[in-house]
C-alpha cells in the first residue's frame, strides 16, 4: 500500500504523549546497554567502573596485536562466507519450489526448509555433533560452515520467496513464450527480479552465522573458534573492558551491514509504489 | 510447409484419437531444484532430530529410562517448568512493549519511518551475546544501574542484579522485543484504513474503532509474533547461561550441562527431545488456532 | 501466407477428479482469428495453455502446422503471446522488452536494432525506446506487448483477455487496432475473452465454451442467429428466454405454451426442446406491432437509452420481455407506465435446448 494512500486520523494530544513518552522509553531500553558497552570501551582501566574516569584506545591497541581476537575474526568470516555463499544456492532453489512448482509436496517442502528456524538451537546441536564424529568431521570449518547453514538458509529462502511471490509468475511464463529456456528465463528474467530478496537474506544469512553461538560451542576447536566463541569464553573468566571494544566493533560491523537491506528495501518500495 | 485451406490434417498423419501423451513439463526442474536442499535437511537436519530423539530411549539402557529419571526427580522437571514460565513472562512483556511501539511505528512515513526501522533493526543485528554481555555489565554489583540506585537514595547499597530470574527476563527482552515489533508492525501497515473510516462513519467512537476493528484485524500478527517469540524463548541459551544463577537456569542451559559438562549424552537428547517436542505442540496448537480463525472470518 | 494451422485433437485435462476440460477437437485454419469465449471455468485458458505448453493435456495432442508440438517446451514452440497484464519485463525499457525475444534466437545486434525499430513504428511508439514500462500508460503497455509478441513473426499469437485491464473506450480503440494489426502480420491469432462483444468484435470465428465442453463453434453472425442452445443464446447478445411447457402442432408451425403462462407461435419446434428464445431487436414496438403472429399488450416498466437505439423493459401479462428499438425521435418513445403493443414473427422466435 503506497504511503500516501493511507488513511489516518490524528490522535488526540494525551494519547499522542504517553504513545511518545512510551516510545522513548522503549527506545533507551533498547540502546542504553549498547551505548554503555560503547563507553566502557574507551575507559582506561582493566576493570570496569562506570562512569570510566578517562578516555583510552588501549583496548583497542590490545586487540589489534591479540592473535586470539584477530584469528577468531578470521575465523567468522571463513565460515560466514561460505554459510552465505551456501545458505543463497539452496535458498534461492528451495524458494523458486515453493514460489512456482505446481507439485503436491510443495506445501511439505518449504515447511521443511522454514522448519530450521523454529528449532533450539541446543537441539541441533546435540544432534549434529555426534553426526560430524561419525563422518570424521568434527573441528573442521566444513563442520561449522554445514551446521551453520542449516540454520541460515531459512532466511535465504523467506526473503527470496516473498519477492518471487511479489510478482505474477507470468514474468517468467512469457520470457518462454518468448524464446527463453528455463535458465535464461531464470537468469534474465527471475533473478534480476529477486536481487534485492537475495541480497537482504544473504546477509541474514551471513548475521546468523557471524552471531552463532551454540553450535560453535560444540562443533570448533580452538583453531576454528568464531568470535562469539571467543567472546563466550572471555566471559567465563571475568568482565573485563576488552570484550567491550570486540563488542563495540561488532556492533559497528552490524550497522553497517543492515544498511544494506535498509537501503535496499527504500529502493524496492520505490518500485513497488510504481509498478 | 503449404497447407491449402482444403486440406484437413498433414501428410504424415498420426492416430485420429491419441491416448495419453507425451508432454513437456516443468516438473522436472523443480524436482531438481528441490532435490539439493532436501537431500541437504535430511541429512543435517532431519537426521540430526531423530538421532536425538532415538538416542534419548537407547541409551544407557533401551527404554524409557530417562524420561523416569525426568518425571521422578532432580532438576529437570522444574527446569523445564521455570523455562515455560519465564518464556511466557517475557512474551507477555514483549506483546505489551511491542503492540504500542510497532502502532506508533505503523503511523510514520518516509524519512521517519526508516529511522524508526533503523532503530527497531539495529538490535536484532546485534549478537545476542554482545548484548546479553552489555546487561552483565549494567546488572553488575558495581554496575551503572546499582551506582544509579544508591546516588538516587532508593538502596543503601548495592543489590544483587546478576544471576536473578529478573535479569534473565529483561535480557531476553532486550534480545525478542524486536521480533515482536516487526510482524505486529507488517499487519498495522497493511491494514486497510478505510475499515477504520467505515467504523467511525458508522458512528463508533475511536476508542471503539481500536478495540473492535483494529484489534482484531491485527490480530494474525500479534499472534505471529507471540509464536515466535516464546518458541525462541524456549531455547534460549546464551541470556541464562550469562544473566541467570543455578536457580534462574533454562532447560538448554541444563541441555548444555548435561552434554558438555557431565557427557551425559543420552539425558542431554532425552531433555532436548522433550523440548522438541513442547515446541512443535505449541506450534501446531498455534497454527490450528490460526487456521480455525481463518475460517471464522471467511 | 504466414499464420499456421493449430489442430487440437482429442485435448482434455483432469485435475484429479476434476476435469478442466472434456475432450475436445478443434482446427484453426492459417490466418483466421479466433476467438474462445466463455466464462470463467469454462475451459477457455487450459485450450489456451495446451497450445502454450504451459497447462500439458492429460490426452491428446496439439498440432501446429500438422506437427505435434504436445512434448515441445514452450520456448520452442515459436509462438507469441500477450498476457493479460502484459507480463512487460518491469525492469528492462521498451526497447529492451521488444529485443528479448530476438536475443534468444540469437540474432545480431544491428538486425535485432532494426527490428526492434519497425515493431515500435508499428504500434506507434517510437519515442518510447527508452522508458520503462511502468513509465507508459495502460494502453501503451498493451501496444508493447502485442510489439514484443510479434516482433519475431511468430505464426501463431495468442492473447489471454489482453484488453481486460483497461476501460471501456481505450478497450474499443483498442480493438480497431488489433484487427489492423492481425492485417498486418497475417499470424494466426487465438484469443481468449469473457466478453461476447469483444469476441463478435474481433474475430472470424467463435468457439464458445462452458464448463469444459465446446458448446459451439461459428462466426459471430451464425451464432447470434443461430445458436445451438439457449446457452449460447444467452451468452452471445441479449435474448428473451422463456421455459417451454408444451408444444403443439399447428398451421404454419408450431404453437407453445411458456411455463409463464404465455401463449407463442414459433415456426419450427420439437417436443423435448426446452425454451423459447427471441431476440430483443426483433420485437416490434408500437404501432410496428401489428400484424404479427406473436401480439400481445403490455406496460413499459423503463426505458434507456443508449447511442442509436433504446432498451425498453416491457410487462406483459407478469414477465418482463426486453425490447430493443431504434432511437427515432418521432416513433417509438415511450415512457415508463405507458401502455403498449408489442408483438414478432414466427421466425422470430427460436425453440432450442436449454
Amino acid at each position: 500500500m503506497a504511503d500516501a494512500d493511507r488513511v489516518q486520523r490524528p490522535l488526540s494530544p494525551s494519547v499522542r504523549y504517553a504513545l511518545a513518552a512510551l516510545t522513548a522509553l522503549i527506545f533507551i531500553f533498547l540502546f542504553m546497554p549498547l551505548v554503555i558497552v560503547i563507553i566502557l570501551s574507551f575507559s582506561p582501566l582493566t576493570y570496569l567502573a562506570f562512569p570510566p574516569p578517562g578516555f583510552s584506545w588501549r583496548w583497542y591497541q590490545s586487540l589489534a596485536s591479540s592473535q586470539e581476537w584477530l584469528h577468531a575474526l578470521w575465523s567468522s568470516f571463513k565460515v560466514g562466507i561460505p554459510v552465505a555463499m551456501l545458505s543463497a544456492a539452496l535458498g534461492i532453489c528451495s524458494a523458486l519450489v515453493a514460489a512456482r512448482a505446481q507439485v503436491f509436496w510443495r506445501a511439505g517442502f518449504a515447511a521443511l526448509v522454514a522448519a530450521p528456524m523454529m528449532v533450539p538451537h541446543i537441539i541441533l546441536a546435540i544432534g549434529i555433533y555426534p553426526l560430524m564424529v561419525d563422518v570424521r568431521l568434527t573441528g573442521t570449518f566444513a563442520a561449522i560452515v554445514l551446521a551453520h547453514t542449516v540454520i541460515a538458509m531459512p532466511f535465504v529462502f523467506i526473503t527470496v520467496r516473498s519477492s518471487l511471490q511479489g510478482y505474477s509468475p507470468s514474468l517468467e511464463l512469457a520470457a518462454m513464450t518468448l524464446g527463453a529456456t528455463w535458465w535464461v528465463s531464470f537468469r534474465r528474467v527471475t533473478l534480476p527480479m529477486i536481487l534485492p530478496g537475495v541480497v537482504v537474506g544473504t546477509v541474514f544469512a551471513f548475521t546468523a552465522s557471524f552471531d552463532e553461538l551454540m553450535l560453535s560451542l560444540f562443533l570448533t576447536t580452538p583453531e576454528t573458534n568464531t568470535l562469539p566463541r571467543v567472546i563466550w569464553a572471555h566471559l567465563a573468566y571475568q568482565v573485563s573492558p576488552d570484550v567491550a571494544a570486540v563488542a563495540t566493533l561488532v556492533l559497528l560491523f552490524s550497522c553497517a551491514l543492515m544498511a544494506m537491506p535498509i537501503a535496499l528495501r527504500r529502493r524496492g518500495a520505490k518500485l513497488e509504489l510504481n509498478g | 510447409m503449404s497447407l491449402t485451406a482444403g486440406q484437413t490434417a498433414s501428410p504424415d498423419t498420426l492416430p485420429a484419437r491419441p491416448g495419453p501423451v507425451r508432454v513437456w513439463s516443468q516438473r522436472p526442474v523443480y524436482v531438481l531444484l528441490a532435490t539439493g536442499p532436501a537431500l541437504f535437511l535430511a541429512a543435517l537436519f532431519l537426521l540430526p532430530l531423530a538421532h536425538v530423539v532415538v538416542k534419548g530411549f537407547a541409551a544407557p539402557a533401551s527404554g524409557p529410562g530417562n524420561y523416569t529419571r525426568i518425571v521422578t526427580g532432580g532438576p529437570y522437571l522444574p527446569v523445564m517448568l521455570g523455562t515455560l514460565e519465564t518464556a511466557l513472562m517475557v512474551t507477555a512483556v514483549c506483546l505489551v512493549l511491542a503492540y504500542p511501539l510497532a502502532f506508533v511505528g505503523s503511523r510514520l512515513q518516509g524519512r521517519l519511518y526508516t529511522v524508526f526501522m533503523a532503530l527497531i533493526l539495529i538490535p536484532l543485528f546485534t549478537s545476542v551475546v554482545v548484548r546479553s554481555y552489555a546487561w552483565m555489565v549494567l546488572f553488575q554489583r558495581s554496575g551503572p544501574i546499582n551506582q544509579t540506585l544508591v546516588t538516587l537514595g532508593f538502596i543503601e547499597s548495592p543489590i544483587r542484579l546478576l544471576q536473578t530470574p529478573f535479569a534473565v527476563t529483561v535480557g531476553m527482552v532486550h534480545v525478542l522485543l524486536p521480533m515482536m515489533v516487526l510482524p505486529i508492525l507488517t499487519s498495522m501497515r497493511s491494514l486497510d484504513g478505510t475499515l477504520l473510516q467505515a467504523g467511525e462513519i458508522m458512528g463508533a467512537s475511536p476508542a471503539r474503532v481500536f478495540v473492535r476493528i483494529f484489534v482484531p484485524m491485527t490480530l494474525p500478527g500479534a499472534s505471529a509474533g507471540i509464536i515466535l517469540v516464546f518458541i525462541s524463548a524456549l531455547g534460549f541459551f546464551v541470556t541464562p547461561a550469562l544473566l541467570g544463577g543455578a536457580r534462574s537456569t533454562m532447560i538448554a542451559v541444563l541441555i548444555e550441562q548435561q552434554a558438555v559438562d557431565l557427557l551425559n549424552w543420552p539425558m542431554a537428547s532425552a531433555l532436548a527431545t522433550m523440548l522438541l517436542v513442547t515446541a512443535v505442540l505449541i506450534y501446531m496448537g498455534y497454527s490450528r488456532l490460526t487456521r480455525r480463525f481463518n475460517e471464522m472470518r471467511a | 501466407m504466414r499464420g499456421a494451422r493449430i489442430e487440437f485433437r482429442g485435448v482434455s485435462r483432469h485435475y484429479g477428479h476434476v476435469v478442466a476440460l472434456h475432450e475436445t477437437d478443434l482446427t484453426i485454419e492459417p490466418g483466421e482469428f479466433f476467438a474462445l469465449l466463455g466464462p470463467s471455468g469454462s475451459g477457455k485458458s487450459t485450450l489456451l495453455g495446451a497450445v502454450t505448453g504451459f497447462t500439458p493435456p492429460s490426452s491428446g495432442q496439439v498440432l501446429i502446422n500438422g506437427k505435434n508440438v504436445t512434448d515441445v517446451p514452450p520456448y520452442r514452440r515459436n509462438i507469441g503471446m500477450v498476457f493479460q497484464n502484459y507480463a512487460l519485463f518491469p525492469f528492462m525499457t521498451v526497447f529492451q522488452n521488444v529485443a528479448f525475444p530476438l536475443q534468444t534466437r540469437k540474432m545480431p545486434k544491428a538486425e535485432i536494432k532494426q527490428r526492434v525499430e519497425r515493431s515500435l513504428a508499428m504500434v506507434r511508439l517510437s519515442d518510447m525506446a527508452g522508458r520503462l514500462p511502468r513509465q507508459l500508460s495502460g494502453g501503451q503497455q498493451q501496444r508493447i506487448a502485442l510489439a514484443r509478441a510479434s516482433v519475431y513473426d511468430p505464426p501463431v499469437l495468442l492473447m489471454d483477455e489482453p484488453l481486460g485491464a483497461l476501460d471501456k473506450n481505450l478497450r474499443e480503440e483498442l480493438q480497431d487496432e488489433i484487427r489492423q494489426f492481425h492485417r498486418d502480420v497475417g499470424a494466426t491469432i487465438i484469443y481468449v475473452t469473457h466478453d461476447q462483444a469483444e469476441a463478435a468484435a474481433l474475430a472470424d470465428r467463435v468457439a464458445i465454451l462452458r464448463a469444459g465442453r465446446l458448446e459451439q463453434i461459428g462466426t459471430p453472425r451464425g451464432l447470434y442467429e443461430n445458436p445451438r442452445n439457449g446457452f449460447v443464446a444467452g451468452f452471445l447478445g441479449e435474448a428473451n428466454r422463456f421455459a417451454v411447457d408444451r408444444i403443439t402442432d399447428e398451421p404454419g408451425g408450431v404453437r407453445l405454451a411458456t411455463r409463464e403462462g404465455l401463449t407463442l407461435a414459433a415456426a419450427r419446434g420439437t417436443a423435448g426442446e426446452a425454451i423459447v428464445c427471441v431476440r430483443p431487436e426483433r420485437i416490434a414496438i408500437g404501432e410496428a406491432a401489428d400484424g404479427h403472429a406473436n401480439s400481445f399488450q403490455g406496460t413499459v416498466i423503463d426505458a434507456v437509452f443508449s447511442a442509436g437505439s433504446v432498451r425498453y423493459r416491457v410487462d406483459v401479462a407478469g414477465c418482463t420481455l426486453l425490447v430493443r428499438a431504434g432511437s427515432d425521435r418521432t416513433r417509438n418513445a415511450f415512457d415508463a407506465g405507458a401502455p403498449v403493443h408489442v408483438g414478432w414473427d414466427r421466425d422470430d422466435a427460436l425453440v432450442l435446448p436449454a
